[in-house]
């Protein structure tokens, strides 16, 4: 039985690679989509999604656009990763599909309400919309089955030496869904700098061939450009391990830890707290995701991109 | 080797007496004095536990008392590993013994000058009496060749989730310490909770049978069960002796040099070392975060000290 999912990312190279894998997987049932600004502006990361949805023939999917801004803290976005237009690189078909109305809490809202069964978020960028979500719509809980999710990190930050950008960009949000009592699962650094495509794994994307193939290969060579000048030997694929946790949690491995959000501080803001020696005395709150086997990651991301392509074709 | 003058600061507490009884011994340290801050135990137990034990081993070494609160905060101490009393019960003579006339800062300031090279100072506590030198004394910086302190986590604290107990207690004495210019070598717990002694190599301690080695036994015991799991449960980590047998040879750990800050005003973050080393920031390196002990050479090396007695 494949399980139903709600994307929501702020497309961005590997939101984009996340939501290729999400369409391809077996095993997904992809419900809607939804945008957040992050990686790049709102406006932009919503043109992303639409053109995304466009080159994966997905148009039917409804689309929606999400917050306009964080809850407390001022927008900030991370041109230097991702580029200008947030998905810089390879040339993209312009969209031939358009939002909602309403924006992406009416989406969310309307879509876990028609369902018969429960539905997973996979937010892989800041968390405002699912944290807007449980504030205005608390009834709506037990239709969300749980939270996958790219961000944090236990060890250390990306963005600063404590955070990691998807949690900094919106702390109070991800306060509210780590403390949301819903089953979670992490996708964080800790993994996702782990689950690295090296040269030789673009080169195997490439050769599949078509354009889905090309573009996601170039996208896999820009955003390793940042990584490399920051002395990385691959492009660390952040966001497709939090729709593995879903669809292939046999390559993950991963430690339940009751993990908090610090939302102040000179240093610390936006770190994802885990307490891994029992300190706090709390139950875990959050499946945390600590490694993968990284082979097993690459040939399911071509293997769902093979797939993809075909499907496309036939 | 001529041994270096050497100073240390601790909060004695147990594994800070097991640093002791090894200092001692150490052919590479010259300790020059022992100063003692508020931490695991009140500062008059800690104070009262370095005499005595000092007087045990029979070593003629200064004793200073330093502060007796952290430097904004009110005390937090770890009475439940280290007890009351900072001994867990361990009883041992009471000698007649008495702390120089001193405060910690100013023995650390004046030996450090008097010094014919810049000396060590090993930090096995909160860094309060540090955090005052350096505050009282502004050319003390250029009397220390390096600061060693046991302190900080980077995967996760040992007293709330965040910190760990020596950052914890007092992170403002932390944060000056680290950003005093003065070169610092940090042993957070990642690298202490590999410096572990098993059951058995704890059992063969007690096997050496001088009242040096029985001491190192029985402050080691009471918690053993209690800590297993911070490593594991591979055996009970040898915190502050750590620190001590870096400073007397590093050259079976690994470090990095990097940024390395101390949170003073998050809501759940208070104490908590926060590092660049591995964050996308490349932030100016402020010190050396040690990260990994061959645990081998470090237990080879405590029977080898302990021998000494």
């Amino acid at each position: 039985m494949s399980i139903p999912v709600i994307l929501d990312g702020d497309p961005g190279h590997d939101d984009a690679i996340a939501w290729v894998l999400a369409f391809a997987a077996k095993g997904l049932d992809v419900r809607g989509v939804t945008t957040v600004g992050g990686n790049s502006s709102l406006a932009n990361t919503t043109y992303n999604a639409r053109r995304i949805l466009t080159l994966l023939g997905a148009t039917d999917i409804p689309l929606a656009q999400g917050a306009t801004r964080p809850l407390v803290v001022e927008p900030m976005i991370a041109p230097s990763v991702h580029g200008e237009s947030g998905l810089d690189g390879p040339a993209l078909p312009e969209p031939e599909m358009d939002v909602q109305p309403g924006g992406a809490v009416e989406l969310m809202a309307r879509l876990l309400r028609e369902t018969a069964e429960p539905i997973w978020l996979v937010p892989t960028g800041a968390l405002t919309n699912v944290a807007i979500l449980l504030l205005a719509h608390p009834e709506l809980k037990p239709k969300i089955a749980g939270i996958s999710l790219m961000g944090g990190g236990i060890q250390s930050g990306n963005w600063t030496p404590a955070a990691e950008f998807n949690i900094l960009v919106d702390p109070q949000a991800a306060q509210i869904v780590f403390e949301s009592g819903l089953p979670l699962r992490m996708a964080g650094l800790d993994v996702t700098e782990k689950a690295c495509f090296l040269p030789q794994d673009f080169d195997r994307v490439r050769a599949i061939g078509g354009q889905l193939a090309e573009i996601v290969a170039d996208w896999l060579e820009f955003f390793f450009e940042f990584h490399r000048e920051i002395g990385y030997e691959g492009a660390p694929v952040h966001d497709p391990v939090a729709i593995v946790a879903l669809t292939n949690p046999e390559i993950l491995q991963t430690r339940d830890l009751y993990v908090q959000i610090e939302t102040a501080g000179q240093y610390a803001c936006g770190a994802t707290i885990g307490d891994w020696y029992g300190s706090a005395g709390q139950p875990p709150n959050t499946q945390v995701a600590m490694g993968i086997d990284r082979q097993a990651y690459v040939d399911l991301i071509v293997e769902a991109v093979a797939e993809h392509t075909r499907r496309l074709a036939s | 080797m001529t041994p270096y003058p050497t100073i240390i600061d601790c909060d004695p507490g147990t594994d800070d007496i097991a640093a002791l009884i090894l200092a001692r011994q150490l052919t590479a340290l010259d300790v020059r004095a022992i100063t003692v801050t508020a931490g695991n135990t009140e500062l008059v137990n800690g104070v009262r536990n370095a005499l005595d034990v000092t007087a045990l081993l029979d070593w003629d070494v200064p004793v200073a008392a330093g502060a007796a609160r952290p430097l904004t905060r009110t005390l937090v101490t770890a009475a439940e590993y280290h007890g009351q009393d900072g001994m867990r019960g361990v009883v041992i003579p009471r000698a007649g013994r008495k702390t120089d006339s001193r405060p910690a800062w100013q023995m650390i300031y004046e030996i450090a000058k008097a010094s014919q090279v810049p000396i060590d100072l090993v930090v096995t506590g909160p860094m309060t009496n540090v955090a005052i030198a350096l505050a009282t004394y502004d050319d003390l910086p250029k009397y220390l060749r390096r600061i060693i302190a046991m302190g900080g986590a980077v995967l996760a604290g040992n007293t709330t989730a965040a910190a760990e107990y020596n950052f914890y207690v007092d992170p403002e004495a932390a944060e000056r310490v680290l950003h005093s210019g003065v070169p610092v070598w940090l042993l957070p717990l990642d690298v202490t909770h590999q410096a572990y002694i098993t059951r058995e190599e704890l059992a063969a301690v007690k096997e050496l049978g001088t009242p040096a080695a029985r001491l190192f036994y029985d402050v080691m015991d009471g918690y053993y069960n209690d800590v297993l799991h911070y490593s594991n449960g591979r055996g009970s980590a040898l915190h502050d002796p750590t620190a001590v047998l870096y400073a007397a040879d590093d050259s079976y750990f690994t470090s990095g040099h990097c940024f390395i800050g101390v949170e003073t005003r998050g809501t759940i973050t208070c104490g908590m070392m926060v590092t660049d080393r591995y964050s996308d920031k490349k932030l100016t390196p402020n010190a050396h975060l040690v990260e990994t002990i061959d645990r081998e050479t470090f237990i080879a090396r405590i029977f080898a000290t302990l021998n000494r007695y």
